[in-house]
């Protein structure tokens, strides 16, 4: 270990030691909006705000999260970023909350219940496959983009075909970075379900 | 432009790990949403990507900010660590009582919100009731509350009566935080400086605020 490294390290222990609360507290001060903004977005996206307002979720989310996190705070560890450390808190409670909106237990697992391991994994390889820039010829290409929605179309050609990344993306069309990153996200995934439908269409007509 | 591999096999792997992220976040997958999230607990550019994504997806969802959150967070960190943290509320509201909590689900089920038809009689039971509310409204508090009233109720009942509750302590505090801003001073030198949109720790002893 560099003397850099031990120098980091001992700082790491003396400020874990001092006052973990203090600092774990200093750390949610700094960035609850930030966490707070997630939470909202998972509890939108998931709907399990039902009829109810979402922000009003969210901070009985963030409440128990707070408490949660302040109930250990010799867990945190100060030299890694706060924000995610506390967003997985917030998981752990939506979580609970889903099970409970469950009207019924599901005779399924909850792993069963899961997506399938690595799908998205695969959707993103199959974009990158089929559109890469030097496997395709432009008739091809024109082909599959074909097969979605023409914001989507946009955002794929730039992301896979002319190889520009989230930040790049959303300064060509205008929009934040993560903006940009969840149009291509949600493109790629609307890919993959055009892509496998047609190619269903295809194998079902040949086989007839 | 040629880019070195490594940083096209790095930047790939974010690629990856957001289209995972924002994914599962569409599919309510939260097991997933934790994996990547454990991953940024080591990786602060990654950690930076994904906040970038959630202030987009907040701000798809058109939601508002609320300032006042940051006083409320405030009171509920400064009752985790009573000593060397700023109190500077004048006067502490009354507590919340049970009745106060019941009237609120009753308010609520009149303005259309759904509760629980079944349990009417048991917070019909419990409007004035005036037990406080525990200082901490976990699943384990409300249970012994509850216990301890024997007003009866379904375990969804007292789930909602502790949303309600955490609802109408978080608003109270806001509230209370609103009038102890507007009872403070303006610019003063050392302690007291002016509050602006509820972002900004002060503390008592003139250190330099905490900034967001």
């Amino acid at each position: 270990m560099g003397e850099h490294d031990l120098t980091q390290a001992q700082s790491a222990i003396a400020t874990r030691a001092v006052a973990p609360a203090h600092i774990l507290g200093d750390a949610i001060a700094r960035e609850y909006e930030s966490v707070r903004r997630g939470i909202a977005a998972m509890v939108w996206t998931s709907g399990l705000a039902g009829h109810g307002d979402v922000n009003d979720v969210a901070d009985e989310v963030l409440h128990d999260v707070v408490l949660r996190a302040m109930a250990k705070p010799e867990a945190y560890d100060p030299t890694r970023p706060v924000r995610p450390w506390l967003l997985k808190f917030a998981t752990y409670v939506l979580m609970n909350r889903r099970e409970k909106a469950m009207r019924r237990p599901s005779p399924l697992s909850l792993e069963a219940r899961r997506p399938a391991a690595g799908g998205a994994d695969m959707e993103y390889t199959l974009a990158e496959r089929l559109l890469a820039r030097d496997d395709f010829t432009e008739t091809r290409a024109a082909e599959l983009l074909d097969l979605v929605a023409p914001a989507d179309r946009e955002v794929l050609k730039l992301h896979y075909v002319e190889g520009f990344r989230g930040k790049e993306v959303a300064a060509k069309i205008g929009t934040t970075e993560g903006a940009a990153r969840a149009r291509i996200s949600r493109a790629t995934t609307r890919l993959a379900v055009a892509y496998h439908a047609a190619e269903h269409t295809t194998q079902k007509g040949g086989r007839q | 432009m040629t880019r070195p591999s490594s940083h096209n096999d790095r930047e790939r792997g974010y690629e990856l790990a957001l289209h995972r992220y924002i994914k599962a976040l569409d599919s309510a997958d939260f097991e997933t949403v934790a994996e990547v999230l454990t991953l940024a607990e080591t990786d602060p550019e990654l950690d930076r990507r994904i906040a970038a994504v959630n202030d987009a997806i907040y701000a798809e969802a058109g939601l508002t900010p609320r300032e006042q959150q940051a006083q409320t967070v405030r009171k509920l960190l400064a009752q985790h660590i009573p000593s060397g943290m700023p109190q500077p509320e004048p006067e502490a509201p009354a507590p919340l009582t049970v009745g106060d909590v019941a009237a609120k689900l009753q308010a609520d089920q009149a303005t259309g919100r759904p509760t629980l038809l079944s349990d009417r009689d048991t917070n019909t039971r419990l409007l004035g009731n005036t037990t406080p509310l525990p200082d901490r409204m976990t699943e384990a508090a409300i249970t012994r509350l509850a216990t301890d009233l024997g007003a009866g109720g379904s375990e969804r009942y007292w789930e909602e009566f502790r949303h309600a509750a955490t609802r109408l302590g978080m608003a109270r505090a806001s509230g209370h935080a609103r009038l102890a801003a507007r009872h403070q001073r303006p610019t003063q030198a050392g302690t007291n400086r002016p509050r602006r949109g509820g972002t900004r720790w002060q503390s008592s002893d003139g250190e330099p605020d905490a900034e967001q």
